[in-house]
């Protein structure tokens, strides 16, 4: 009967059906409870741990609230200078072609800082993986005004709302990159949900996996939420994000195989 | 009809799906590690059955951290897992037969 089968008939290790991947090592993350880095660098992990590429992934990280990406992922990482990761990423990749290689930035280090590097790489089409978090925000250095802020969001440097007349138009450097010939596989996700992680999973795997086709750059775009600088609680943020993020960064595949979706 | 689930519209159920008595049904059970958890609840309303809530107590850092308060409506369904920021949940789950 199933009144009598008790947690610990089921909390054996022939039932277990999900654990957090050895890839990731047991730090405790840093990051604000509900920020949807951990989930990212999760997904990263389990992606490398089912491929089982482990010894042969490097990964670049520059400034951000990801800085100390290299505490919590098992592999080998490269730290680099603020917004320049594509290019050290070029750098590793043309050294070491046989690795899989990916950088994980946010939006004020690859919209803001590295806009130069992010269009050359992916204009150049290099054959990495480029992980690109959109929380709309500076994160770590106290929630200033990022390129991706939306309109009208307030953040500690433009406490009445982002004014397109003195602060300019917010920028889908997504929708960017994928107008250039270099790009294989562009596309936007989100972490906030079961079925999001879900897709967003599939997408970073995808993302890998191109890297042996040699046809060009995959950039995926995961929208998260920053509840520290947005002043929300976790739960509240991620509803907030879906009701204001996802009408201006709508989830989904912009290019898919080197062509635009919808475009023929 | 054994082993195939009714659809009724009344259940409160999320997902409206009832099993018939020779199902086997699927039981589950959380693990949550309470001094990795940091309690953001992101995990509560991911769980379709109801099944986490947050504990009145807090670990060594002041959290409160997330516990099974309804441990038999659990299918280890893992959504709770994978939405986990953290990655402080481990998912087990085993088909029992009624």
């Amino acid at each position: 009967m199933a009144e009598n089968t008790g947690i610990k008939d089921v909390v054996r290790d022939e039932n277990l059906v999900y654990k957090k991947t050895s890839v990731l090592t047991d730090k405790v993350m840093h990051y604000c409870p509900g920020c949807g880095h951990g989930t990212a660098h999760r997904l990263i992990a389990e992606v490398i741990e089912e491929m089982e590429i482990q010894s042969g992934t490097i990964g670049v990280t520059p400034v951000g609230c990801a800085v100390l990406m290299y505490n919590y992922l098992d592999i080998d990482m490269q730290e680099a200078a603020h917004g320049r990761a594509p290019a050290v990423a070029t750098a590793i990749k043309r050294l070491m072609p046989d690795k899989y290689v990916f950088t994980y930035q946010g939006d004020g280090d690859l919209a803001a800082i590295g806009t130069a590097e992010t269009i050359h790489a992916c204009n150049r089409g290099e054959n990495i993986a480029i992980f690109f978090i959109n929380n709309g925000i500076y994160g770590m250095t106290g929630g200033q005004m990022a390129p991706t802020t939306l309109l009208g969001m307030k953040s500690s440097t433009s406490p009445y709302g982002r004014d397109v007349h003195m602060m300019g138009n917010p920028l889908k450097m997504t929708e960017l990159v994928a107008q250039l010939p270099g790009t294989w596989y562009v596309t936007r996700q989100a972490v906030h949900t079961p079925a999001s992680v879900r897709k967003a999973k599939k997408a970073i795997r995808q993302a890998f996996e191109n890297q042996k086709l040699k046809k060009g750059l995959s950039l995926v775009e995961i929208v998260s939420n920053c509840n520290s600088g947005w002043k929300m609680s976790p739960v509240d943020s991620n509803k907030w994000m879906a009701e204001n993020m996802f009408p201006f960064y709508p989830p989904g595949d912009i290019k898919l195989e080197g062509k635009l979706v919808g475009k023929e | 009809m054994a082993g195939i689930p009714i659809f009724e519209k009344h259940n409160t159920n999320k997902y409206n799906i009832l099993y018939s008595d020779t199902m086997a049904k699927p039981k589950g059970s959380i693990i949550v590690d309470r001094e990795r958890c940091k309690g953001c609840e992101i995990c509560v309303p991911a769980c379709p059955t109801g099944v986490i809530s947050l504990a009145r107590e807090v670990n060594s850092k002041g959290y409160h951290f997330s516990y099974m308060a309804n441990p038999d409506a659990c299918t280890g369904c893992t959504n709770c897992a994978i939405v986990c920021p953290d990655g402080v949940i481990t998912v087990y789950r085993k088909k029992v037969s009624t």
